[in-house]
């Protein structure tokens, strides 16, 4: 009843809202651009790591539900978002067994102002060991399975200098942490994204370049960097579309991005196709 | 050939064919990445590639699912038809509760591409799935995983004669079951909408479903095989809500009851028969 009860009052919540003058109902595109170089950003997409001979899969995607605007020039949306990502390995005789899954689970209020936007998320992850790691797992994968569970607030600030550059950055805070720790709890995360002009590509579509650089500065398991370098093209349809295919190469280096491996360093060269939805 | 390589050569293969497929025809007529597609997925089938949380109602357990359907290329020659290649994926989870924790006991992923056409009231779909299974770490030394993992090739044919219904049915092979089993499976089901009534910028309509398949493979538990567990239906009955009659995107909010083997494949020996209230995000 309790859950009925809450899926009523959230609907009818948002039902109030819709009725108001200016807000926009499940728009097309969300308010604040999609990070496109952090590796956990809600996003579909298959990544080949031939230095480890693992592959990871993508899925999710933010679901904006309203957007409204209080004056000329300043947007507010709310939104939640869903993802989950998953880790194979590659035996042999087409063969992936599961070493770990992650699993998103966050709502976020955004505003934007011109060329400036915010976003703040509040973010559950899970973390699930694949089970071809399961006790008792090969001599040389030896995992042992914890309970990771976490709850972050994070805050983050955009700004387009142009449409080339855009830089991006803001605090953290585990609200929640599963193992839990006497880590620090804040983290910070930032980075840079840089495109190329777009240029008329096959069938009056678009292609531009693009260059990111992302980083997550976190408190735990001693300290950590976690890096991401990406270099790649990105096609849309028209200029102005919002959903578009990246095909990028990329360098990770840092601590695992998987929960369950969280700990454990973790640095290779990943190839990968991206569908922005 | 080592997998890997052959990994790598799909991979290329889908590099080559995303990028030539604008050059198959002129422009006017193409659309690269348009949004939407041209075969409108099945609402009422619970594993359609969707977005949504499940709460069972007389158990404890939650479904959570995140996925969605990419329409990669879409034809509309003048005559009326549209044509729509995509790829599409979701993955599955099954979680229990203890406590403040939701432990993990089972997941499924699905990846696949389609080719649909749709002309006035009929649209048709044919494609091919990978779908895997994987037992959840709270399941670790309760259960011994095992290699669930398989491809099939299926097609669909929808016939929706007014906005109120649509009916469809369609069949499917699995070209590669593991574990083995008769590949044959074979599904139908229908919509049914009430007229949209508006709430001011917004409109909303009720709705009903029923999906039903048959499976024609007999799951095993230890080489003993399950009978019983070839027929699943699922009903739903619930509010859909759009901003605009015309728009594609909706959130759904929605009480179901399924019949039949578990939908996780780590679990597919066991018979599965809940009630839920459901969430979804058409996107």
């Amino acid at each position: 009843m309790n859950k009925f009860l809450l899926i009523f009052f959230c609907f009818w919540g948002i039902s109030q809202s819709a009725l108001a003058d200016r807000w926009d109902f499940l728009p097309g595109n969300p308010l604040f651009n999609s990070l496109v170089g952090d590796l956990r950003e809600p996003q579909y997409g298959i990544i080949a790591k031939p230095d480890q001979n693992h592959y990871d899969g993508a899925i999710g995607q933010a679901i904006e539900f309203i957007q409204w605007q209080t004056n000329e020039t300043t947007k507010w949306a709310w939104g939640i978002e869903g993802a989950s990502f998953l880790e194979l390995d590659s035996l042999g005789a087409a063969t992936y067994p599961l070493r770990v899954s992650d699993w998103y689970l966050g709502t976020y209020f955004s505003e934007q102002s011109g060329n400036f936007s915010n976003r703040l998320e509040y973010e559950h992850v899970s973390s699930h060991l694949g089970d071809e790691l399961f006790d008792p797992a090969p001599p040389a994968l030896p995992v042992e399975h914890i309970i990771y569970s976490r709850e972050s607030l994070r805050w983050t600030s955009s700004y387009y200098f142009s449409e080339n550059f855009r830089l991006y950055g803001g605090p953290c805070y585990w609200t929640h942490l599963s193992p839990d720790s006497s880590d620090p709890r804040l983290f910070f995360h930032a980075g840079i994204e840089l495109y190329s002009d777009y240029f008329h590509f096959v069938a009056a579509t678009h292609l531009r370049g693009y260059f990111t650089y992302d980083l997550k500065v976190l408190g735990e398991a001693g300290g950590v960097a976690d890096q991401n370098f990406e270099i790649g093209v990105q096609w849309r349809w028209k200029r102005d579309s919002h959903q578009s295919l990246r095909i990028a190469a990329f360098y990770y280096a840092g601590n695992s991005l998987y929960g369950q491996f969280y700990q454990m360093p973790d640095n290779y060269l990943g190839l990968g196709i991206f569908f922005d939805p | 050939m080592n997998s890997f390589l052959k990994v790598n050569r799909l991979f290329l293969f889908l590099i080559f064919c995303l990028g030539t497929t604008p050059l198959w025809a002129g422009p006017a007529d193409w659309s690269f990445l348009p949004g939407g597609t041209v075969f409108k997925p099945f609402i009422g089938d619970p594993q359609e590639p969707l977005t949504g949380i499940i709460s069972y109602l007389n158990e404890v357990n939650y479904v959570g699912q995140v996925g969605g359907t990419l329409e990669m290329v879409r034809y509309s020659p003048s005559d009326g038809a549209q044509f729509g290649w995509g790829l599409f994926g979701s993955g599955y989870i099954l979680l229990g509760q203890d406590g403040a924790t939701f432990p993990m006991q089972a997941a499924n992923w699905f990846v696949g591409t389609y080719f649909s056409a749709a002309i006035d009231d009929l649209s048709f779909k044919v494609g091919a799935l990978h779908e895997s299974a994987h037992l959840g770490d709270s399941l670790e030394n309760i259960q011994i995983p095992f290699f669930y993992s398989r491809e099939n090739i299926h097609c669909a044919l929808s016939w929706q004669p007014s906005d109120y219904c649509r009916f469809y049915g369609g069949m499917g092979d699995w070209v590669d079951i593991n574990p083995t089993g008769d590949p044959f499976f074979a599904f139908m089901g229908t919509e049914l909408y009430s007229p949209y009534w508006l709430i001011d910028h917004s409109a909303m309509r009720a709705y009903v479903t029923a999906h039903f398949q048959y499976k024609a493979e007999v799951p095993t538990l230890n080489g003993i095989p399950q009978l019983g567990l070839d027929w699943v239906e699922e009903y739903q009955i619930g509010l859909q809500w759009k901003s605009t009659v015309n728009n594609s995107r909706d959130i759904r909010i929605a009480f179901l009851y399924y019949n039949g083997p578990n939908a996780f494949g780590q679990l597919y020996y066991q018979p599965d028969n809940h009630i839920a209230l459901a969430t979804f995000f058409d996107f």
